[in-house]
């Protein structure tokens, strides 16, 4: 038992809890989850019934639902997500700050939802364009499309329906929403490190901001006196 | 797929991943055309090129903006602007922004558009004898329009290319490609949002505007990397130029944080510019102050800078006033780095030059 009289075991099921519920889906995105996945499941059967087959499946990752909702897959995501979540300061969340990462995460589920679904519409409408292609080709006695041309159809459908998600009042409210929550999240962690820095006497990014200040506010001052102003 | 087409897939990755490994640093190096450094205040460097032929056409000062840099009108030797235009005589200066930190985040547009890029064109004439023409480019495009309509005998021409000067000519028009939909998210961010990012990171971090580029075109993107790579295994000369263009996207610069509030939040959300309302050193800009002949070039594909956000300058322009436009075929930064633009830019460039020196 410790001195406050909590056993240390609650402190470490509180975190438990706490990170399986930062970290839970919500019923739109794990339903999303689920459609995209059983989507490129049978996508994967068809392309290997109608020979497509192996090849088609190869750069699985252009048709696979993960690197649109996995932002460990995503670039662009991973690095707004490492520019704007804890996880890159390398400061473990408590207080305050576990509460707006768990704001954080939850937005980036609601994120990934609106993602996951553009990837939906996008695969539904290039396998249905694919299989016609197909059917097409064979009724004509001619080589179905090869993967070189599957690739820019789905190319060229996936940005058409991403522009229009993206364009979206949904997707425009989600992705504010998330630049606030990872931004307070960042600031709840420096809050914490400036504490910490300034209770042992290093310079804090707020003292250094400061001096920057001045030093502007003198620029400004020497550029009058040479212009004469 | 056949047994054939795996076997050629196949073959292709080996000889792409044998060619990387090939490639060293330096054949990737872009911004290779000689220049002496003239000038420099602080961070911003200005610099005249060497001449390659006698200097007869001129001067011509390029201003990139703080988006990225001013390298990419010198990517390589076959796409540069920059060379072809010393071929033909013009004497080409550039101003170099450098590299923003932390504590450059007080830096506003007063200080680059009309500090900074005016001393550099008071140098630029000072060491000529002769009035400067600017080409502004992007961002730096708008910029050189606010030194253009706030001092208007400064220079003695203006060019602008994939400039946004009206930055809502984007609704409803026909003419803003489907991926051209930057100024709609920008204009969606609050500027609370705005302000509060930019105070927390001090500058607009250039990994986060390098990222939202690529997020406009997400399948594009992905397949850059993964097919489009492949397409270019075995040809070593697209491969590298490839890689000369990853080179500049990848050297983003953070924007500093005051400029990029104005940026963010008086253009892009309240295109403050052709309303008048946009100050410098707290007095408004007046695009129909403009006084020297103006050259406008403009992507038909651009989705970054849609092309009404360009052409939308000729409104508000004097009437009168010696404006000419210039169509490229081409997306954005293709207007300098495509071969198609390179047929037909610099020669427009160097005709005008010509015409507006008669």
């Amino acid at each position: 038992m410790a001195d406050d009289g909590r056993d240390p075991g609650d402190t470490m099921r509180r975190w438990f809890e706490r990170q399986a519920g930062a970290f839970a889906l919500d019923g739109a995105s794990s339903a999303a989850w689920d459609r995209a996945e059983a989507l490129y499941r049978e996508w994967t059967a068809f392309a290997g019934l109608t020979g497509a087959g192996s090849a088609a499946t190869r750069p699985a990752g252009l048709f696979d639902p993960r690197r649109w909702v996995a932002t460990e897959n995503d670039a662009s995501m991973t690095v707004l997500q490492g520019i704007l979540s804890t996880s890159a300061l390398g400061v473990p969340p408590t207080g305050d700050g576990a509460d707006s990462w768990q704001r954080y995460n939850a937005a980036l589920e609601s994120y990934r939802a609106i993602t996951g679904a553009a990837w939906l519409g996008a695969f539904s409408t290039f396998a249905e364009r694919a299989k016609r292609d197909t059917d097409d080709a064979r009724r004509h006695g001619q080589e179905p499309p090869d993967l070189d041309a599957l690739l820019g159809l789905w190319r060229e459908i996936a940005d058409h329906e991403f522009a229009e998600t993206q364009c979206s009042a949904e997707f425009l409210e989600t992705q504010t929403a998330l630049l606030r929550a990872g931004l307070q999240c960042r600031r709840a962690a420096r809050d914490r490190i400036e504490a910490v820095a300034g209770a042992i006497g290093l310079p804090t990014r707020s003292e250094i901001d400061d001096l920057t200040e001045t030093v502007h506010a003198l620029r400004i001052e020497v550029d009058r006196l040479r212009d004469g102003r | 797929m056949s047994k054939t087409e795996l076997a050629e897939m196949a073959h292709r990755m080996l000889s792409l991943g044998r060619t990387l490994g090939e490639i060293e640093t330096d054949e990737i190096e872009i911004a290779r055309t000689p220049k002496a450094e003239i000038w420099r205040s602080g961070k911003t460097r200005l610099f005249r090129y060497d001449e390659i032929r006698r200097r007869r056409l001129g001067p011509l000062l390029i201003c990139h903006g703080l988006v990225g840099r001013q390298s990419m009108t010198d990517l390589e030797p076959e796409r540069s602007v920059v060379r072809r235009l010393l071929e033909a005589g013009v004497d080409v200066w550039v101003v170099d922004w450098g590299s923003a930190g932390r504590a450059d985040r007080l830096l506003d547009t007063t200080h680059f558009a009309d500090r900074m890029l005016g001393e550099a064109l008071d140098r630029v004439a000072a060491e000529t004898g002769a009035g400067p023409i600017l080409l502004g480019i992007c961002q730096g495009g708008t910029f050189s329009l606010i030194q253009a309509a706030h001092h208007p005998g400064r220079m003695a021409g203006l060019a602008l290319a994939i400039a946004p000067v009206d930055f809502h000519a984007d609704k409803g028009d026909p003419d803003t490609p489907p991926d051209g939909f930057l100024n709609l998210w920008l204009r969606s961010l609050p500027a609370d949002l705005v302000t509060d990012m930019i105070e927390e990171f001090g500058n607009l971090p250039g990994q986060l505007i390098g990222a939202v580029f690529q997020n406009l075109t997400p399948a594009r993107t992905l397949a850059k990397y993964t097919s489009g790579l492949l397409d270019l295994a075995e040809d070593r000369e697209r491969l590298t130029t490839f890689l000369r263009m990853e080179r500049w996207l990848a050297d983003r610069p953070d924007h500093p944080g005051a400029a990029a509030k104005e940026w963010l939040i008086g253009l892009y959300r309240e295109n403050r510019l052709v309303e008048g309302r946009f100050e410098i050193d707290g007095r408004p800009v007046r695009l129909g102050e403009v006084a020297c002949p103006v050259l406008n070039i403009y992507g038909t594909r651009d989705h970054i800078v849609p092309p009404g956000c360009s052409r939308a300058l000729m409104a508000h322009l004097p009437k009168g006033a010696d404006y000419q436009e210039l169509a490229i075929p081409s997306g954005h930064v293709g207007v300098f780095v495509s071969k198609k633009a390179l047929d037909i830019l610099p020669g427009a460039l160097i005709g005008w030059l010509a015409r507006i020196a008669e």
